[in-house]
């Protein structure tokens, strides 16, 4: 029963960070792969950043913002009299901050691939720079920009470094798949680790196979 | 009946330079050029994809584009209707939203579909569902393409090599649609070919490009 309510906790955790960065991420791959603008490259280098660096250490970075005597977290705090660090909402950010670049990376590769004559057609039937985005650009890149998301989830659902460096493993509050996994490794409960393994696996086989088999590209598709 | 003005027209792209002076006008006009000449560039300077460095473009009384001025009319804006080679159909809508595409935005008293269809002989693929797009021949998405430029509502269209990589029927029939849609709906056209019994046959004016100089306008 333990084992089902991490795995529901940690599944809605990282859809929500999911849902959340997407239209951000798929914003940023657009204009990455659109336009231009003066600190592109050092744009583009920052928001890679997360998936270089160790995870930890986004992590701490995230604390040191987000913690009740870090800016942004002790705004909030004076706002809302709410902390974000070591709650439900640090994991989700943290799930989100990880996933971020994978999915603004296949964003912007989804982007890149919408042939842009189609995109110039659409502007000489009549249609503003939204209308094409919206009528043209999104429907063409739906393929890569859902298993982008897939993958993201996928890498939000197996997050450890950040969460655990920002969430911590709070039994009951903040405990995910993989802290879980943790925590038990470190108390020697052998046992109660099969199961969140298994379901680990199963979770991430199905996500990588939908990403993989289901949306790619027809045969012979442009 | 098309009226555009070209005053001292500069378009670059790397170290080719588009020229165009002069003034065009005709009901419809043909195009022709070697491969690399500058009609591509010519007719994107037209629907407003490729604004030029110098120089100014007015269409009838309105102006295009004027660089001195800074200013360029958005291709959305222009009502140039576009067919290019390719004839690219949107790959994501079957053939009747293909063509219903830019009709939203089309003024009133342009052609609506219920003309355009018989005009173009698009009857049997108006079911055609986006599956069926990849089955059209050449020369039926070039007739689809013509008659999503056209319910778009343009004051004229351009037709950049719309019988390209045709075979004979397939051109013939397109030529047939053309003369058509002329008699119809009194389009005007700017069309480019290779071919100078296209021209002949379906222009009242030609002209040509060279070295990416515009000449006989």
């Amino acid at each position: 029963m333990d084992t089902l309510r991490i795995f529901v906790f940690t599944a809605s955790c990282a859809v929500v960070a999911v849902l959340l960065a997407l239209p951000a991420a798929t914003g940023l791959g657009w204009l990455l792969a659109r336009k231009n603008w003066p600190g592109k490259a050092l744009f583009e280098t920052m928001t890679t950043l997360p998936l270089v660096l160790p995870p930890v250490a986004t992590g701490l970075i995230l604390l040191d913002a987000l913690g009740r005597r870090g800016w942004i977290g002790a705004w909030v705090w004076s706002c809302f009299g709410a902390d974000i660090a070591f709650t439900e909402k640090a994991v989700v950010v943290a799930m989100g901050v990880m996933a971020f670049p994978l999915l603004a990376g296949s964003a912007r590769a989804a982007f890149e691939e919408v042939p842009r004559r189609q995109e110039d057609l659409a502007r000489t039937l009549g249609l503003s720079e939204a209308q094409v985005f919206r009528r043209v650009s999104l429907p063409l890149a739906r393929r890569g920009l859902l298993s982008g998301a897939l993958l993201g989830y996928a890498r939000a659902l197996g997050e450890f470094g950040a969460t655990i460096t920002l969430a911590g493993a709070i039994p009951g509050r903040t405990e995910t798949l993989a802290s879980a996994i943790y925590s038990r490794l470190q108390l020697g409960q052998d046992d109660s680790i099969l199961p969140l393994l298994l379901l680990s696996l199963a979770a991430a086989f199905c996500l990588v196979w939908v990403s993989q088999q289901w949306l790619r590209p027809p045969r012979g598709a442009r | 009946m098309i009226r555009l003005d070209f005053e001292g027209v500069r378009v670059r792209q790397g170290a080719f330079t588009l020229r165009v002076d002069g003034r065009l006008g005709a009901g419809t006009l043909g195009l022709s050029g070697k491969s690399g000449s500058g009609k591509t560039t010519f007719l994107e300077l037209l629907v407003g994809l490729r604004p030029p460095d110098q120089g100014s473009v007015r269409l009838g009384g309105r102006v295009l584009d004027d660089a001195a001025q800074g200013l360029h009319v958005a291709p959305r804006k222009r009502k140039i209707g576009y067919v290019g080679q390719d004839a690219d159909l949107f790959p994501h809508l079957d053939v009747r939203r293909n063509l219903l595409f830019g009709a939203a935005r089309a003024s009133a008293g342009a052609p609506a579909l219920g003309s355009v269809v018989p005009a173009l002989g698009l009857e049997g693929l108006l079911g055609r569902g986006v599956q069926g797009l990849s089955g059209l021949s050449g020369g039926e998405r070039r007739r689809v393409a013509l008659g999503r430029a056209l319910l778009s509502g343009p004051e004229f269209l351009v037709l950049d090599e719309p019988f390209g990589g045709l075979d004979a029927r397939a051109r013939s029939l397109l030529r047939d649609s053309l003369k058509q849609l002329h008699r119809r709906f009194r389009i005007p056209w700017i069309l480019v070919s290779h071919d100078p019994a296209d021209l002949r046959g379906l222009c009242e004016k030609t002209f040509s490009i060279r070295g990416g100089i515009v000449s006989g306008i």
